[in-house]
């Protein structure tokens, strides 16, 4: 029965251990505010395309944030994924597919081989606008579904990422970190050596009166 | 003694797993990410929504009224933001009026009718704007992603007249092709209608069936003419020559609820009055004189109108002229 308790209790430690790992490295990651930030790995100088299999894939608004390097600025626009990829064409772009959410970059493709057409172009897309050399734009789900498309002018990017905010995500890890560490602790109560057992020599003739669990006669 | 208590800690410990688990881990992509499919983006409707399509339509009108006010010599403003039958009025001598000009002057909030249906190009929007009591029609085109929408044809619809309904704008309109279930095709409606105004009247009594001559317009150049003939009696000739105005027969018609189409074109008419052996010589009114730079003529007076129409085409009666722009764009006298 001690075995199988130590054992109960070493299996609920190991078991806890993941949550509180998990969670802990999740509530550092997310922060109070709950951010999950992905970043797109060498952004390079090709137009970068956010389509609605992510940005309108939860009900939270999406906030892109764009640095170019010095001296660069970049050109957001919104449209329809139609519009966008007419207006496209055959333009060399990488499009966002995915995120890894253990390296908290973005998972992207790349796709097309021509140059970058003029994108300053009037009436077809909803946005057109350019983002200074830090700048952001926050696409809501009012919207959806929408295509957006960073390109960069100049000497190009130097960060691009893509950002999803809930609170309740950093309160959701510190629970699991918790559970984590309670089950670590309740396996480490049980798996820890009982008291050492002590041997108790009872001159003969003397009465017992009372049996203490791990006293022998 | 211990096996109880512990057992009911264990499975306490347990239930607040799973506690935790049902609010942090299992099903973690749906339930705590709250990730879902996108929605799926509908490729048929309308090209543009109403509210894009009335931005679209007052920057465009703003613009061509801009051009209009330009020289006739300044092509490049005048491409900018116009085309088709628009641009060719823009291109006029600066000494001939357009009234199309002057409407887009202080155009007012339009109201979309149609756009054209699919997400393909070119796009198209028919919108409205009343102006000074007058309705107008004006047709926007994008020819291509990357080019903005330009004005195609801007025309003053007649008094009490109407446009029937068109399909809802959220699905958008189609274009029609040729005669594509209309009694006649655009071009062929309006060769009808000019030669059904021609001086001397025509023969062909086809024309009758295809469009009619009772709209306001009709009513009055046929009266014009039949006054001008009077006045001049013997003294001198008066014809009045429709043809279309350009080798293609450039038109466009929006297929409306009903089946029928709203289609625009142009024509061109030309005016030519002769004084006869009779005459000594006609003498113009101020106005013409002034445009002509002769007082009086006496070999001939000829004038060359630009015509632009708004007809609604049934699919098997006969077509209704709604819309008539009348530009003076040359006049000659000797």
């Amino acid at each position: 029965m001690a075995i199988l308790k130590r054992l109960v209790g070493i299996l609920l430690a190991l078991a806890g251990l993941v949550p509180l790992a998990v969670g802990s490295w999740f509530a550092v990651k997310l922060g109070p505010s709950g951010e999950a930030t992905f970043t797109v790995p060498d952004p390079g100088t090709t137009p970068v395309v956010f389509g609605p299999e992510v940005l309108n894939r939860t009900d939270l608004p999406v906030r892109i944030d764009v640095t170019t390097k010095p001296g660069g600025t970049a050109r957001a626009i919104v449209g329809t994924s139609a519009d966008i990829a007419a207006v496209l064409g055959d333009a060399e772009r990488r499009t966002m597919t995915g995120v890894h959410v253990r390296e908290w970059t973005a998972l992207t493709t790349r796709s097309g081989s021509g140059a970058t057409p003029d994108l300053n172009v009037r009436d077809v897309f909803r946005i057109n606008e350019d983002l200074p050399e830090r700048g952001s734009i926050t696409m809501t789900q009012d919207t959806a579904p929408e295509t957006l498309v960073i390109a960069p002018t100049g000497p190009g990017f130097a960060a691009l990422s893509a950002t999803w905010a809930r609170d309740t995500w950093f309160y959701q890890a510190l629970v699991l970190a918790a559970a984590g560490a309670l089950l670590t602790t309740v396996g480490w109560l049980l798996a820890r050596p009982g008291p050492k057992r002590r041997v108790v020599h009872v001159p003969a003739g003397t009465p017992v009166e009372a049996t203490r669990a791990g006293v022998t006669r | 003694m211990r096996s109880a208590p512990t057992s009911r800690l264990v499975a306490g410990i347990a239930g607040f797993g799973l506690a935790a688990g049902a609010l942090t881990g299992c099903g973690f992509p749906e339930r705590v990410v709250g990730l879902h499919d996108a929605k799926v983006e509908t490729v048929d409707g309308a090209g543009v929504p109403e509210a894009t399509a009335v931005t679209i339509t007052q920057r465009a009108l703003a613009q061509a009224g801009a051009a209009f006010a330009a020289k006739a010599s300044d092509t490049k403003t005048h491409k900018a933001i116009l085309t088709g039958p628009a641009l060719r009025i823009a291109a006029l001598p600066d000494k001939y009026t357009d009234e199309a000009g002057t409407s887009l002057k202080n155009p007012a909030t339009p109201t979309i009718l149609a756009v054209s249906a699919g997400r393909d190009w070119p796009r198209r929007i028919l919108a409205t704007t009343l102006v000074d009591g007058v309705q107008w029609l004006h047709v926007l085109v994008s020819e291509k992603p990357a080019e903005a929408y330009k004005l195609w044809v801007t025309v003053p619809m007649l008094p009490g007249s109407s446009v029937p309904a068109l399909p809802p704008l959220s699905t958008g309109t189609d274009l029609v092709e040729g005669d594509d279930g209309l009694v006649a095709d655009p071009p062929a409606v309006l060769n009808a209608y000019g030669h059904l105004l021609d001086i001397p009247a025509p023969k062909d009594k086809k024309w009758a069936k295809l469009v009619g001559v009772k709209d306001p317009y009709a009513t009055g150049v046929l009266a014009a003419s039949k006054a001008q003939v009077k006045a001049l009696g013997k003294l001198g000739t008066f014809t009045r020559q429709h043809d279309p105005e350009t080798k293609s027969a450039e038109s466009m018609a929006f297929r409306l609820a009903d089946g029928s189409a709203l289609a625009f074109g142009q024509q061109q008419r030309v005016d030519l009055m002769k004084p006869t052996s009779k005459a000594k010589r006609l003498d113009l009114p101020s106005d013409l004189a002034s445009l002509a730079g002769e007082k009086s003529v006496t070999k001939q007076l000829r004038l060359d109108w630009l015509l632009t129409f708004a007809t609604v085409i049934p699919k098997d009666k006969a077509a209704t002229v709604i819309g008539v722009s009348e530009q003076l764009r040359d006049i000659e006298a000797k």
